[in-house]
């Protein structure tokens, strides 16, 4: 692939999905009725190249508003457990922890997640959906949605990596999607790594 | 698997600071924009769009 930026013919580097940058925003609530929903697909990328030119011109995690969703889904999938590639999933979720370093755990945690899907560096990749990070007033979170809930060795293999990639060593949860829809706020995670 | 297009962090992160702009196919909501870009970073040539 050929693009053109910085003045001369640059070779892209193709990726093996493409990824969907996917924005909820939570102060248009309000203008659901116009929106229909409020989650909106926001670019496509495909290369090495466009997704650094989009990362580069969006907020950080942290700096983006309190109860925004924002969502990096491999192309074709839509973040919602109704997709047929998600309702059988669930997802693993990690929360950064805040500390001396304010937010600064919440950016790094984001992009290396970003980096290791679009890299292909997880043996499970196929599995993966994708990841959002959820910007909230208590507690901030990172997930990763994967397709196959019941494949428990696709999914331990999937948040072992996680948790290596991010450095984090604290316990994280599986919660299955089908879990969460039935039981609400009481579902309760089905692994642990 | 055989033909993957694997990238290390690294590897990565080396084309971090060579694509700034956004890309020229680039078009966004206004009411998304508002929320999502980055204002401290300078002029691109992507398109805002009215809401409608």
């Amino acid at each position: 692939v050929q693009g053109g930026r910085g003045g001369g013919e640059v070779e892209e580097h193709p990726l093996e999905h493409p990824w969907t940058f996917w924005f909820d925003n939570p102060n248009g609530k309000q203008k659901q009725a116009t929106w229909g929903s409020s989650i909106r697909a926001v670019y496509t990328f495909s290369t090495v190249e466009d997704f650094w030119c989009l990362y580069n011109n969006v907020l950080q995690p942290s700096k983006l508003g309190t109860g925004t969703d924002f969502h990096c889904f491999k192309a074709g999938i839509e973040p919602k457990w109704e997709d047929p590639k998600c309702t059988n999933g669930g997802k693993w979720t990690a929360s950064p922890p805040r500390g001396t370093v304010g937010k600064g755990a919440l950016d790094i945690f984001w992009l290396h997640t970003l980096l290791a899907m679009i890299g292909e560096q997880f043996d499970e990749g196929d599995e993966i959906c994708g990841a959002v990070v959820s910007v909230r007033a208590r507690q901030d979170k990172i997930s990763i949605w994967t397709k196959t809930a019941s494949n428990e060795a696709a999914q331990v293999s999937i948040g072992k990596q996680w948790k290596d990639i991010l450095d984090f060593n604290e316990k994280i949860g599986y919660l299955v999607h089908d879990d969460a829809k039935r039981q609400d706020k009481s579902a309760k995670n089905r692994y642990y790594v | 698997s055989e033909g993957e297009r694997k990238y290390t962090r690294d590897f990565l992160l080396t084309y971090k600071d060579l694509n700034q702009e956004l890309p020229v196919n680039f078009e966004i909501r206004q009411d998304v924009a508002e929320h999502l870009l980055n204002p401290e970073v300078g002029s691109s040539p992507g398109r805002i769009l009215d809401q409608q």
